[in-house]
């Protein structure tokens, strides 16, 4: 029953996610472009009329508002950050064996916490976050 | 009935509960605030009481100094304030270590929020868009004990920075968006369209669903321990390295324990940060 709150949160956040494309600011932006895009569409209505050609009246809201999202997210496609190999084994393994119940849940929770360590350990950060985590590290030792 | 008008009716219902919960963590987080100001003035209050008792011996004062006269380093640390106020009014206090626990002591909350959030830049609007998330963000990170868990909430409390930004930049948009219709409207440039302000309010709504799941996760310690979260701090993690010098080829062997090593399980997940 315990798990019940993990597994719900983390699927509403993935199904979240997906739904902002992963990427809220572009997807809010493209939204905001729609927005902008009917209320000009509005305002410009009396010349489009004029134009015979093309059913303008046909373009709804719903229209406007796909277009802005998927204009401001096709970079998106094209630009793709992936995860280092070493880590997606790491973790399909996990996977794998908790499928196969050699691990219980619990275990692998732990181990992919001992991931996140392990890369944390093992990386060179850059000057910038190697700056930001000296001055956190100091911020800890004044708490305790 | 329309799909629209469903669509509109559950959306504005979402985004008024969003915003609602939103000026509700920001009151939260404004009254740990106040709550710290007061124990502050408590603790000189104390302090005043004491010099103004002229029958003190000398041996009192020393006593007083040594026991409980607490400096502002002292002051900071939880654990002396309640000590120092339990000698003092000699009885025990409960009650006073929860409402100190739950207070921020402001100078140490900016210092952090400053190095993960860079509060600095757009504070108002930060703060009254992500408080919720913030105040669970500090707690994870001052709960957390062994060195371990110290690095692994620093670099997710620096990635979360990151994300408090999109999600102000992103709320932002909506709510602009939402302005933008709503001035037309009042401008009688355009309808109002019901639809229109049920899709930003649905998107609205969403996105605080996120925030909120998020929160959740960290204020439980759940945060990091499936597979799509170790992908996103990871990918946080790369971006922020020095490309040179990622992961040795050893890969999974570095990354993982040996299959054959037992790990103990009544070590609890559960309520530990990440």
């Amino acid at each position: 029953m315990k798990n019940i709150g993990d597994i719900l949160s983390s699927s509403v956040k993935i199904a979240t996610d997906i739904l902002f494309v992963n990427n809220p600011v572009g997807t809010s932006m493209g939204v905001l472009f729609g927005v902008l895009l009917h209320g000009s569409s509005c305002i410009f209505s009396p010349l489009f009329e004029t134009i015979k050609a093309i059913n303008f009246a046909a373009i709804n809201i719903f229209h406007y508002i796909a277009f802005g999202i998927f204009s401001f997210n096709i970079r998106n496609f094209y630009k793709k950050h992936k995860v280092a190999p070493e880590v997606i084994e790491a973790i399909n393994f996990i996977e794998k064996q908790v499928v196969e119940g050699r691990i219980t849940k619990t275990e692998a929770k732990l181990q992919y916490r001992e991931i996140i360590s392990k890369v944390v350990s093992n990386v060179q950060f850059d000057i910038s976050t190697e700056s930001k985590i000296q001055n956190l590290a100091t911020i800890n030792q004044r708490f305790k | 009935m329309d799909i629209s008008i469903i669509l509109s009716i559950i959306g504005v219902l979402a985004g008024s509960f969003a915003t609602v919960d939103k000026f509700f963590n920001l009151g939260k987080f404004i009254l740990r605030k106040k709550a710290y100001e007061k124990i502050f003035i408590l603790n000189n209050n104390i302090r005043h009481e004491f010099y103004k008792d002229l029958s003190k011996s000398k041996n009192d004062y020393i006593n007083f100094h040594r026991k409980i006269i607490l400096n502002d380093s002292d002051f900071k640390n939880v654990n002396n304030v309640k000590k120092a106020y339990e000698i003092y009014l000699d009885k025990d206090l409960k009650e006073l270590k929860i409402k100190i626990k739950n207070t921020f002591h402001e100078e140490i909350l900016f210092d952090y929020l400053n190095n993960t959030i860079e509060i600095k830049r757009d504070k108002t609007r930060k703060l009254f868009f992500n408080s919720g998330l913030i105040s669970s963000l500090i707690q994870s990170y001052l709960s957390s004990t062994d060195k371990k868990s110290i690095d692994r909430n620093t670099i997710v409390g620096i990635m979360l920075g990151k994300k408090i930004d999109k999600y102000t930049k992103s709320f932002t948009c909506l709510f602009s968006g939402l302005g933008v219709h709503l001035l037309l409207v009042v401008l009688k440039m355009q309808q109002l369209s019901l639809p229109m302000v049920g899709i930003l309010f649905l998107f609205i709504g969403a996105l605080s669903l996120n925030q909120k799941m998020l929160e959740y996760r960290i204020k439980r310690g759940y945060y990091g321990t499936n597979g799509y979260e170790v992908k996103e701090i990871v990918q946080f993690i790369q971006s922020h390295s020095d490309k040179s010098d990622f992961i040795d080829k050893n890969g999974i062997k570095k990354l993982l324990p040996a299959p054959e090593e037992k790990i103990e399980t009544e070590l609890v997940v559960y309520g530990e940060a990440y």
